[in-house]
């Protein structure tokens, strides 16, 4: 079945058409709640939420549209919101709500040549997505898992290009500083000491 | 950080937390739909999450156009042509609008239901209900904890039910208003039942369910008005673009006229051309221009219900203010266009490839004039992944597995660059693969214009004041690479957080914190780390958060002392304009707080899961002014300590709360987007947002953190590089009497605070 015409099903009320959805697009979107929430059981919950949203308001949806950026949409909305409410780096959060280009004071450092994709490398980068905010984390993964672009993103979180650069530069930078990347005369090592924490404390 | 190796990795964390083979939603989803369906609710959408203001608004200009707009006007809709009434949408009704008998009121444990309107024509039922003095604990504190997601019924006499196409609404602490639309109510029947299952988004039994309010419905009495809708096919006054109908571009279909603007609606239609693709979507906000080539405001009403199942058909609506002068040009720069494609490409894994494997493909393809160029294929935990690169204006190509389905697809990149990759169910195919490019999605560019002229004999408009804001990027880039000497005479204290730290290094948390400059003598006192820094009125104390709590310094002495009571979930303090209590921001419990100066009588002064966030307190010291999110931005409101009342301003179209309280209380400075697109403003207005002024707007750079002179005069604004390679902020002053602007180059930081 085409994609379009389970959506067409669906509007007309009809589960199979639903289903069809649920299955072509499941795994990205439990696993895109699972990199913000961070915890699988709130991500499936989340998962089960935002397809249910979806159906809710699939005649809301413009036939002919892609529909996986939509439904991405809601269930990145959906983990922020979560997030939040289990308050989870509230303050964070908080903050950077309030004054978020004050964060632009983080340092730039050159990018690490390369990160190879490693079991320990990945349990480090997690680390790493548990001390962002939950906006942090949310514009990583839309950036870096699901390949949005910046500006896609400024759109769909609703905020400005600029602070979605910031973000993203923000979260970069944390992530390379718990992550070890020392810049030494432009060039890059990866280091494995105790992650440094964010000086800027709350702000 | 090399985005494709985070990809990569990002790709394996979410694999091993939930191994893609063992997803299995359907059965919970459908589970889902069936406990729905088990309350007899058809899947349509729910009234989101409101702000009662935009309602009230809505409601305040149906007020005003049923008692202001001529009676000529009015006619004109209950003779039988297409009318609109602000807040209610558009009507059209050849034999006759009806309306609510009278408003109908129910309240039930303290909770008051009021149905204000309703009004019924032959294409649509359109009820606005307001509901009041919810308790706050009737709604769920956590996010995935069960809430009311249903949708009030119009139960009609001959047994029937009417389910709601669409709504909208507005909420506040204790309450809610919507605006729903239902199919029809046939001519014949005059009665009905409003039936709400339960509230909005209240908890499960939590606030009184199945409420049943009796409607009687009766012909709109001649006093009733409506707007008149152009048809502008059949209103010669008026202007259309392109001239060909089926050419792609721009078309107006409706004009409306309201007291101080137009409505102007319609669509951008692909036509015939570019025959085998579709239009996805238009790509950006239009620009509005007068005649004189000023860009004008505009806003895009919620009330026409504009939608269109026909494909590659896009409604649009623009309210512009009058006072422009004619003919004004809508210009639409580009719209993002989908090519079908016919072409496939193979390559070999051979039998046993390796995760991060690539090949290098180096393959063409030509499809709908863009060349498209196959870089590589990668081997990943579950798949693979695909490189293209093309001309600057595509931004994905399609591709599929029809010979391997696999589980899921993933996409992106940049225009010119993007990635296509595939999850399989293991085993991952290998061996020869072939797979298919299906379609190219590209930026079409326009332009288009549609240029429109109002029709003549209505009233002469005043002149619309389309304001040059003090502050441009163009001026802002004069003024930092030209410093001219600083010659004003600036007094008092500000308290900034930035560099504290001469080290030779960019400005970064390591080396910044907070500090007060004396404008008089130039003077600097660094007070160490810290961060959200407030100064005490009369300029001898600050406070600060930071990660043990609030903190409190003298400024003459340097004694520093944590306020008791208070933890590292609390920020934002703002001192009381007596100097002897603080109102800051628990972020535990989303909240705004008091404590007295000494860190006694600690209090919390709001309530609720809206998540407040302080601006300040007005000069009479008794009313906080603070914001909450709500769909439509942040509603400002004041809430008096003392009496607990609270009172709303207007709603700012901002995300985060950027706004401080005038000395005298009158005004606001407010960081907002500016209207039709997404860069950020700085705004001056009155606190019921009237007499609206922009200040400074300096296009993608970032703005923000406004405080205001003790003498109300100046207003100092962070304005901040979008350059990534530049984070360097330099506060700017600006003379809101003389529009001059001052980069204050001396202070590395953002200034939080002006005291005497």
């Amino acid at each position: 079945m085409e994609e379009g015409q389970a959506i067409t099903l669906l509007k007309q009320g009809d589960l199979a058409g639903l289903e069809e959805i649920v299955r072509r697009h499941q795994v990205d979107v439990v696993h895109t709640a699972y990199l913000i929430v961070g915890d699988r059981s709130m991500a499936e919950d989340i998962a089960q939420a935002s397809f249910l949203k979806a159906a809710e308001r699939i005649h809301q949806f413009k036939d002919g549209r892609p529909f996986r950026p939509w439904i991405l949409r809601i269930v990145t909305n959906d983990a922020i919101k979560a997030s939040l409410r289990a308050r989870k780096n509230l303050s964070l959060d908080a903050a950077q709500e309030l004054s978020e280009s004050l964060a632009w004071l983080r340092e730039t450092n050159p990018s690490p040549e390369e990160l190879v994709d490693t079991a320990e490398n990945r349990r480090m980068v997690w680390e790493a997505l548990q001390q962002l905010t939950a906006k942090q984390r949310a514009v990583v993964v839309m950036r870096y898992f699901l390949g949005m672009k910046a500006r896609e993103i400024s759109k769909e979180l609703d905020r400005p290009l600029s602070s979605v650069k910031w973000s993203l530069h923000a979260a970069k930078e944390h992530l390379r500083s718990i992550l070890g990347f020392e810049d030494v005369s432009g060039s890059t090592s990866l280091s494995k000491d105790s992650p440094k924490r964010d000086a800027g404390g709350k702000r | 950080m090399s985005e494709k190796p985070l990809n990569a990795i990002l790709q394996g964390i979410a694999n091993e937390g939930i191994p893609p083979e063992k997803v299995d939603l359907w059965p919970r989803v459908r589970d889902g739909m069936n406990n729905r369906r088990l309350v007899h609710r058809k899947p349509l959408s729910r009234v989101t999450t409101r702000v009662a203001l935009l309602v009230l608004i809505m409601l305040v200009l149906l007020t005003i156009s049923l008692t202001l707009i001529g009676p000529e006007r009015a006619l004109a809709a209950l003779r039988g042509l297409l009318g609109y009434i602000p807040g209610i949408g558009l009507v059209n009704e050849p034999g006759g609008l009806r309306v609510l008998a009278a408003p109908v009121t129910l309240e039930r444990d303290g909770i008051t239901v009021t149905i204000e309107q309703a009004l019924l024509d032959s294409e649509r039922t359109v009820v606005i209900y307001q509901a009041d003095g919810i308790p706050a604990d009737a709604y769920p504190r956590a996010e995935d904890a069960p809430n009311c997601y249903l949708s009030p019924q119009l139960r009609l006499t001959d047994g029937s039910v009417l389910q709601i196409d669409r709504g909208q609404g507005g909420g506040w602490a204790s309450g809610y208003e919507s605006r729903l639309v239902y199919p029809p109510v046939p001519r014949e029947l005059n009665e009905a039942i409003f039936f709400i299952p339960c509230l909005n988004d209240t908890s499960p039994g939590a606030a009184p369910e199945n409420w049943e309010l009796a409607l009687r419905f009766v012909p709109a009495p001649p006093d009733v008005t409506v707007v008149p809708v152009f048809e502008v096919s059949a209103s010669p006054e008026a202007t259309v673009g392109p001239d060909e109908e089926r050419a792609m571009g721009l078309y107006l279909e409706r004009v409306i006229e309201l007291e101080d603007s137009y409505i102007l609606a319609g669509t951008f239609r692909q036509g015939g051309e570019l025959p085998g693709s579709m239009v996805m979507g238009i790509s950006a906000w239009p620009e509005i221009t007068d005649a004189d080539g000023r860009s004008l405001p505009f806003k895009t009403p919620s009330d026409l219900d504009l939608g269109s199942e026909e494909m590659g058909v896009f409604p649009w609506s623009y309210q512009i203010p009058k006072g422009f002068t004619a003919p004004i040009t809508v210009t639409l720069e580009a719209v993002d266009v989908e090519f079908l494609a016919e072409a496939t490409f193979q390559f070999d894994t051979g039998a046993d490839p390796e995760v991060g494997q690539e090949w290098a493909l180096n393959q063409e393809f030509s499809i709908a004039g863009h060349t498209v160029r196959l870089v590589s294929a990668v081997r990943m935990e579950n798949g693979y992944e695909f490189r293209f690169e093309s001309d600057p204006s595509v931004s994905m190509v399609s591709v599929r597995d029809s010979e391997f389905e696999p589980i899921s697809g993933s996409g992106g990149g940049y225009l010119g660059e993007f990635t296509v990759g595939f999850t399989y169910s293991p085993p991952v195919p290998t061996g020869l693969l072939t797979y298919q490019i299906t379609g190219l999605i590209a930026r079409h560019p326009g332009p288009w214009t549609l240029t429109w002229e109002p029709p003549e004999g209505g009233e002469p408009a005043p002149t619309l004041a389309v304001q040059q804001p003090c502050l441009t990027l163009e001026r802002w880039l004069q003024l930092i690479e030209n410093p001219a000497p600083q010659l004003v005479d600036l007094k008092g204290k500000l308290i900034a957080y930035g560099r504290i730290q001469d080290d030779g290094q960019r400005l970064s948390p390591t080396n910044a914190g907070i500090f007060v400059v004396n404008l008089e003598d130039g003077s600097r006192q660094v007070l160490g780390p810290g961060t959200w820094p407030s100064l005490s009125p009369d300029g001898a104390r600050a406070a600060y958060g930071w990660s043990d709590g609030l903190h409190i310094v003298d400024l003459d002495t340097g004694e520093n002392r944590l306020l008791p009571g208070t933890t590292d979930f609390d920020y934002n303090p703002r001192w009381s304009p007596d100097g002897l209590q603080l109102a800051f921001v628990r972020i535990d419990d989303l909240n705004l707080y008091l404590v007295n100066a000494d860190g006694s009588s600690m209090q919390r002064v709001t309530v609720g899961p809206e998540y407040e966030q302080l601006i300040g307190w007005l000069p009479e010291g008794q009313t906080l002014a603070y914001v909450f999110p709500g769909p439509e931005g942040l509603q400002l409101r004041f809430m008096d300590l003392t009496t607990g009342v609270q009172r709303d301003g207007f709603v700012i179209d901002a995300k985060g709360a950027n706004a401080t309280i005038s000395p005298d209380g009158q005004m606001i400075a407010f960081i907002e987007r500016v209207p039709g697109g997404m860069e950020y403003g700085l705004y001056v207005s009155r606190l019921d947002g009237s007499e609206r002024s922009l200040i400074a707007q300096p296009e993608h750079w970032g703005i923000s953190d406004p405080v205001w002179s003790p003498d109300g005069v100046w207003l100092i604004v962070g304005v901040s590089d979008a350059n990534l390679l530049k984070p360097e902020v330099t506060p700017a002053l600006i003379n809101l009497d003389t529009c001059e602007v001052i980069p204050l180059e001396g202070i590395e930081g953002y200034v939080q605070g002006w005291s005497r």
